[in-house]
């Protein structure tokens, strides 16, 4: 199964620390609008999210690109080969998330830094994870399981379902 | 970096011009950035003696060195200018220094390629600034202005240029010329509660919005990296940050019932009001700074009461606690939105409250009446207390008299502000916290020996009590402070606080012009030599700690000439007569004391800790002020 980086912006504080080490990891420089992960901010309540390429199964970049310059590696995540970008923009404009930008004439996007993205090893919240999706999915059923069986055991009343006789 | 690191963008209002310059190499070698190049600028701009609310009157911005890295906390932007608040009852003003963190503004500055922002004149019609990649213009905020709280400008400008645009705004006691009227950066940071906010106002400059696409290279980013990492190590190997993560700076309460406690409440109804357990359930999400690996900021939602649902921004628990207690509002949900109106109304929280605690209990002891507020009612009740914030934001009613500040009270009414009874008055300022509370440790002192009565980001490990002398003197000697003449370990300890005040605000420098936060200090979480490697590996100089505490000593210097030459001396650094006095409290009496509470601080105390302080710095402690030699030692001279 394809990895996907998870974010949880419960935990994010907007501090941009995932832009400044990916922009440096990938330009040499501390440049955070070059960034593949980027801190959206959210304006009318002041939240902040994460948010990068989610490595899409069907993906619309791939589908488009004239020059198959977006590959799927063999470990499931998908790469812009910058010597075959032509800059045109199309992974820009079909991207449903506005996760990929083209900058100084090459497509930009998360590659996962090959598995352990330095973004995930700096939040300073743990506010990003990577992980295969199904994995993440079964930790979020666990923990969303249990805080009903707690709501349910608070209210004593049971959880509704009638028994049929 | 970059080669327009050190761009000076300077903008005249009154003529409607731009002008851009690097700073002089020489200015960066010397003061190295933030803070310390901002008052060079503003000693090269600002007449002597002008009107700070004058269309003469200046503000230079300065992003410290390290902003624009991964580097822990380095996010701060400095602003150097004469605060309007009324010094003295013959109109004197000081100069200082403040500064602020913010998500966006510093990295925005820094993508802009713009080093320092000084501003100028005074434009005819109400306008913001944009920077976009270092091109500046000026544009209408006649849709803004009088209309726009500092948070709904901040929206509005964000919205306008990306939510990662850097933002500065002012409220309507900006506008309006409120003498402790604050700016607002990135919604939830403050910066200026000297009346920076007027000042801009006074310019008929709205906001500032800056957004850019350049990036930073470091001389040795590997370095730099490895030097980030080991103080995010500290970080997340202390013990505190679990409860840090839930409450930000509310996490401090322990320590702060103790050392800001003014005294009105018996300290168990003020933890049952205002305590932790309110705290967590008000905090919505932690907000950081750029590159912070804390967060000390919270966005927090009233739960329940008359405001219930509503959302704020910024460190709310402390002030609200202290203000809460003072003002005898028992609902700390009242006290959150009066934080918030404050906030949005672009002014000073401390001083308004402390100014309306002041004032209310004069009317209700007839010291004060109808005839000298103008007829309106001074009730100590909040209804009345969230009536006067609009009223002085605004100037309107008794408003007008609140706007002018403690010392403008002075001057119409004859009330002196020294009898007001918490935290303490220097210079017009009143001060956060009050000595009595939180014993006499440098901060303290600094409140009064700064020449802007502030902490200013002075934080170190003697700021939390119960601290041993031995970790006190290993955080001074990694300093290269000379241990030896500000300590004794026995037969009790004892710090010479005079001494080490000077120190502690050379560090206070050296943060400001990196641009570094001092809650990494004050934890013990960064040292002086993280700062140094960190500097080193961007720049490629190494100038060692020593060399970064003297340009610490350097910048204080000229921080203190710009005083100097506007006639500031020894008599201004007046200790407030208050700290002299007892609080009595419901639960005993409170004096000053030492660090250690081992022996009380009485007025010789405090004037011998003043001249060993002046001694410390080379300075006449007749005067207070600077000796030719240091200038020379300094390499000031071509200030004199």
């Amino acid at each position: 199964m394809a990895q996907v980086l998870a974010v949880d912006p419960r935990r994010c504080t907007g501090c941009r620390t995932c832009e400044l080490v990916c922009s440096h990891a990938k330009t040499g420089q501390f440049r955070p609008t070059q960034s593949a992960i980027r801190r959206v901010t959210v304006l009318d309540d002041l939240g902040f999210q994460p948010w990068c390429c989610l490595q899409c199964t069907d993906a619309e970049c791939v589908q488009v690109c004239p020059v198959q310059a977006i590959r799927r590696t063999p470990e499931g995540w998908l790469e812009v080969d910058p010597d075959s970008c032509i800059g045109c923009s199309l992974c820009s404009l079909v991207c449903p998330f506005g996760n990929i930008r083209v900058i100084e004439g090459y497509a930009t996007k998360c590659d996962l830094c090959g598995g352990d993205p330095l973004c995930v090893r700096w939040c300073p919240r743990n506010a990003l994870a990577v992980d295969e999706a199904a994995n993440l999915a079964e930790a979020k059923a666990a923990a969303s399981a249990a805080a009903y069986r707690k709501l349910i055991a608070d209210q004593r009343g049971g959880c509704g379902v009638k028994r049929v006789q | 970096m970059h080669e327009t690191a050190d761009m000076v963008l300077t903008v005249d209002l009154s003529e409607g011009t731009v002008h851009r310059s690097p700073l002089d190499q020489s200015i960066r070698d010397s003061l190295l950035g933030g803070a310390g190049a901002a008052l060079h600028l503003l000693w090269e701009t600002m007449p002597v003696g002008s009107d700070p609310l004058s269309a003469e009157s200046a503000v230079v911005l300065g992003v410290g060195a390290l902003v624009g890295t991964p580097y822990p906390g380095a996010a701060k932007v400095s602003a150097a200018f004469r605060s309007p608040v009324l010094a003295s009852v013959d109109g004197m003003h000081w100069i200082g220094c403040s500064v602020a963190g913010g998500r966006d503004l510093g990295l925005a500055l820094r993508g802009a390629g713009i080093g320092y922002l000084v501003i100028k004149g005074r434009s005819s019609q109400p306008v913001y600034l944009s920077i976009e990649d270092g091109e500046a213009r000026l544009e209408s905020a006649a849709d803004l202005w009088g209309r726009a709280d500092a948070e709904e400008t901040a929206q509005v400008l964000k919205a306008r240029y990306g939510g990662a645009a850097g933002v500065i705004t002012i409220g309507p006691a900006g506008e309006n010329g409120v003498r402790f009227a604050m700016a607002f950066v990135d919604q939830a940071h403050s910066l200026g509660r000297g009346g920076f906010g007027a000042v801009l106002g006074s310019k008929g400059l709205k906001a500032v919005v800056v957004r850019g696409t350049k990036g930073i290279s470091a001389a040795d980013p590997e370095r730099l990296l490895a030097v980030a990492s080991r103080v995010r190590d500290r970080v997340a190997a202390w013990p505190g940050l679990e409860k840090w993560s839930k409450l930000g700076m509310g996490a401090g309460w322990s320590i702060f019932q103790y050392t800001q406690y003014p005294g009105k409440w018996p300290r168990s109804v003020w933890d049952r009001l205002y305590g932790e357990h309110v705290r967590a359930e008000s905090v919505d999400q932690l907000i950081a700074c750029a590159a912070c690996a804390m967060g000390c900021r919270i966005k927090w939602r009233i739960k329940g009461g008359r405001f219930d649902g509503e959302v704020g921004h910024g460190s709310p628990f402390g002030k609200s606690a202290t203000s809460g207690q003072l003002l005898d509002v028992a609902d700390y949900r009242d006290m959150l939105h009066l934080v918030t109106v404050c906030n949005r109304l672009g002014m000073c929280f401390y001083t308004f409250t402390r100014m309306v605690d002041w004032l209310t209990n004069l009317y209700r002891d007839g010291r004060l009446t109808r005839g000298d507020t103008g007829g309106v009612e001074l009730r100590r009740t909040f209804d009345c207390y969230e009536e006067l914030a609009w009223q002085t934001a605004k100037r309107e009613g008794v408003g007008r008299l609140i706007a002018e500040g403690w010392v403008g009270v002075q001057r119409e009414l004859g009330l002196d502000p020294q009898e007001y009874w918490y935290g303490g008055i220097c210079k017009g300022t009143d001060f956060i916290y009050d000595a009595r509370a939180a014993k006499v440790h440098p901060l303290m002192l600094m409140f009064v020996t700064n020449p802007r009565p502030h902490h200013g980001g002075g934080h170190s490990l003697s700021t939390g009590p119960g601290k041993t002398v031995g970790e006190l003197i290993a955080q001074m000697r990694e300093w290269g402070a000379p241990v030896e003449r500000l300590f004794r370990e026995a037969p009790v300890p004892e710090i010479d606080v005079g001494r080490c005040t000077k120190y502690v605000e050379d560090a206070m420098m050296v943060r400001n012009m990196l641009g570094v936060c001092s809650m990494y200090s004050a934890f013990g979480m960064e040292r002086m030599g993280d700062l140094a490697e960190a500097y080193a590996a961007l720049t490629g100089r190494d100038v060692g700690v020593d060399g970064l505490m003297e340009a610490g000593e350097r910048a204080f210097n000229l921080k203190k000439l710009l005083n100097a030459r506007e006639g500031f001396n020894r008599r201004f650094d007046a200790v407030p007569r208050l700290w002299l006095r007892p609080m009595v409290s419901p639960e005993g009496v409170e004096v000053c004391t030492d660090y250690f509470r081992n022996r009380a601080f009485g007025e010789k105390e405090f004037e011998e800790a003043l001249t060993a302080y002046y001694q410390e710095r080379g300075w006449d402690p007749d005067t207070g002020l600077p000796k030719r030699e240091k200038f020379s030692q300094l390499g000031l001279t071509r200030y004199l």
